[in-house]
């Protein structure tokens, strides 16, 4: 699913020269619930970025699902994250106007669907995650856990190929944390595969692989029976 | 994505800033109204003079005598000059066959006292083919005859309108009509009613009327039987111009002025060029001063679209992230910046025609609104949508998906 191939990132900014990425081997398997952890400055982000088409590689191989991502257009690779990857920030990133539904339909605009599938498709994302109730709720009228909610049934309506989580329950109490966890755990048993990015331990230790980056290098990569 | 769901998107956006947009279109909406007031009050005044010029008759043209100096002090005795009757009779000798009729027209003012009101009467010194010039009915009786002339007859051809107003619709042929001519009282028999097709410019009021008479007889009550003023029509299928100027060499040679330029042709032809040249020009001008406004308008857009795109710099970033392309976001704004301009132009023709309506009641013209005009009007606003916006909707973009999401 995907498979990365001694992957470099290097930052400049003037004259300094930052390498966040120092040559990172990876390979995840379709259907895997991974854990990306490491302290602030690892390089976790850079990677998840590169993971996720939202940055390129400065050196080095990425493919996904089959789509070698260097050298493709800013079109492709829009289409790219549009059908393969699903996305899931710590802030949410759900747009303020529209309610839940055309929210989570968002993706399906930019994608191929027709009009009325598109709003089967996100009602049914959403009641997946439990918020049947909720689909005209705008983000504002919605406590964070369930704005969470809303951004995993965003992230899934496409049913992409990866579900890549930034820190997902970073802004979230402890119960809803459990909550969002419980969720992604459920989406994984449905055949998803989920990388999640964190910083603590505790969230990480609920996957059933956890990748620790430090300084730019993959430093453990232990597989755990959950 | 389709137009339909970039509509929608633009729509609430527009509909989530309603006064920052409204304000935005207020560049457009004034430009744009100005240009469809006035195009549809001026469209409406050359109507309304092209309507007059025809019944005025289009092949009507007067020669008139001058200097052509507007300096007084410089001016030459223009007396040698003058036309005299028998200049006219030579005239009708050799281009009678091109002309419907000739006359000197020489005027003069007189009045009457009737009760508590002051009639005024104005009199036109004209010899009988000048039913022939001027766009008149017969309505009963008879016109002036070269009798009258030889004679000069104290005879006078009334207005309609007199007799409608005057004499209360009786037919008032055979009466007299004893006025103040000059400190002089003089004496009057109606033979004649012509009436005129109504025109706008026409300045007779309650108590003042046009009659005909002979103009020997307005010679003589003026004193002079020389004329600085002659009038013609020539016939349909004649050059006006090329007959006048034959008829102004003749007389340039027969009162030695040859080279001079002493006799002035004025048609109405030329006239109309002349008018249609002023709001030709005045056209220009305004569609200037239009597109001034029109340019700020747009640049009011421009910069309006560019903070929309600043603080949406993390939608754009969301978007970007779950799939939109260039193209997408692009249109996004495109169309965003083309509602405002185009609505605000939609607006802007609305009040426009208003402002015509009520313009064209206030200096009593007829409006007329060209197709045509609004069309290129509502175009034109679009375009500025495009021009204006083609630069924020590019820089919005042109993000890059990973700055623009961590913006705060």
């Amino acid at each position: 699913m995907i498979k990365v191939d001694n992957m470099k990132k290097v930052y400049q900014t003037g004259e300094i020269m930052f390498e966040a990425l120092k040559g990172v081997s990876l390979h995840i398997e379709k259907g895997e619930f991974v854990s990306i952890i490491g302290p602030s400055g690892s390089g976790k982000s850079t990677l998840m970025n590169i993971l996720g088409c939202l940055d390129n590689a400065s050196d080095g191989e990425y493919c996904l699902d089959g789509n070698t991502v260097k050298n493709m257009s800013d079109d492709a690779i829009s289409e790219l994250r549009n059908e393969k990857i699903g996305f899931i920030f710590q802030s949410f990133n759900l747009l303020p106007k529209l309610t839940a539904v055309e929210n989570v339909e968002l993706p399906l605009i930019y994608g191929k669907q027709s009009n009325k599938k598109r709003k089967e498709m996100a009602e049914k994302a959403l009641s997946l995650v439990g918020l049947g109730d909720r689909m005209d709720h705008k983000p504002n009228e919605m406590s964070g856990g369930q704005r969470q909610r809303v951004a995993i049934a965003r992230a899934l309506v496409c049913e992409p190929a990866i579900i890549l989580a930034d820190e997902p329950t970073g802004n979230l109490d402890s119960k809803t944390t459990e909550e969002v966890m419980a969720i992604l755990k459920d989406l994984n048993k449905l055949g998803n595969t989920i990388i999640v990015v964190t910083h603590e331990p505790e969230i990480a230790e609920q996957t059933s692989r956890v990748i620790t980056v430090r300084d730019g290098n993959i430093v453990s990569d232990v597989r755990q029976v959950g | 994505m389709n137009i339909r769901e970039s509509l929608k998107m633009a729509f609430s956006a527009i509909r989530s800033n309603k006064m920052r947009t409204l304000l935005t279109m207020l560049g457009i909406i004034i430009g744009i109204s100005s240009v469809i007031t006035l195009v549809t009050l001026g469209n409406g005044s050359k109507q309304m003079m092209t309507k007059e010029f025809e019944s005025y008759g289009a092949n009507r043209a007067y020669v008139y005598v001058s200097s052509g100096e507007e300096d007084e002090s410089d001016s030459v005795d223009l007396e040698p000059y003058y036309m005299t009757p028998s200049d006219i009779e030579m005239i009708k000798r050799i281009y009678g066959d091109k002309l419907e009729g000739i006359s000197f027209s020489s005027g003069f003012a007189g009045s009457f006292v009737q009760g508590r009101k002051t009639y005024t009467i104005n009199f036109s010194g004209v010899s009988e083919s000048y039913k022939d010039i001027e766009n008149m009915t017969l309505e009963s009786g008879r016109f002036l005859t070269k009798d009258d002339m030889t004679s000069e007859n104290q005879v006078i051809v009334v207005d309609k309108k007199m007799v409608e107003k005057y004499y209360n619709n009786i037919s008032p042929i055979g009466q007299m009509l004893t006025l103040d001519v000059g400190g002089q009282t003089q004496t009057f028999r109606i033979v004649g009613v012509y009436s005129k097709p109504g025109t706008m410019t026409s300045r007779e009021t309650n108590n003042s009327f046009s009659v005909y008479t002979p103009y020997t007889l307005a010679s003589s009550i003026n004193e002079t039987d020389l004329y600085s003023y002659f009038e013609a029509n020539v016939k349909e299928g004649n050059d006006v111009q090329g007959t006048l100027k034959s008829i102004v060499s003749i007389l340039e040679r027969k009162h030695d002025a040859i080279g001079k330029g002493y006799y002035m042709i004025s048609t109405a032809e030329s006239q109309m060029k002349m008018m249609n040249k002023l709001t030709g020009t005045i056209t220009l001008f305004v569609t200037a001063v239009a597109a001034i406004s029109l340019l700020v308008g747009g640049i009011g857009i421009m910069n309006i679209m560019l903070v929309s795109v600043t603080e949406r710099t993390r939608e754009i970033g969301i978007r970007k992230a779950i799939g939109a392309k260039k193209k997408d976001i692009l249109t996004q704004f495109m169309i965003e910046s083309i509602i405002v301009s185009g609505v605000g132009g939609l607006i802007g023709i609305a009040l426009g025609m208003g402002m015509a309506q009520i313009g064209s009641k206030l200096i009593k013209i007829p409006p007329s609104a060209d197709p045509k005009i609004i069309l290129i009007a509502f175009g034109f606003s679009a375009l500025i949508g495009v021009f204006f916006g083609i630069y924020p909707a590019n820089k919005a973009a042109k993000l890059n998906t990973i700055d623009a999401l961590r913006y705060e």
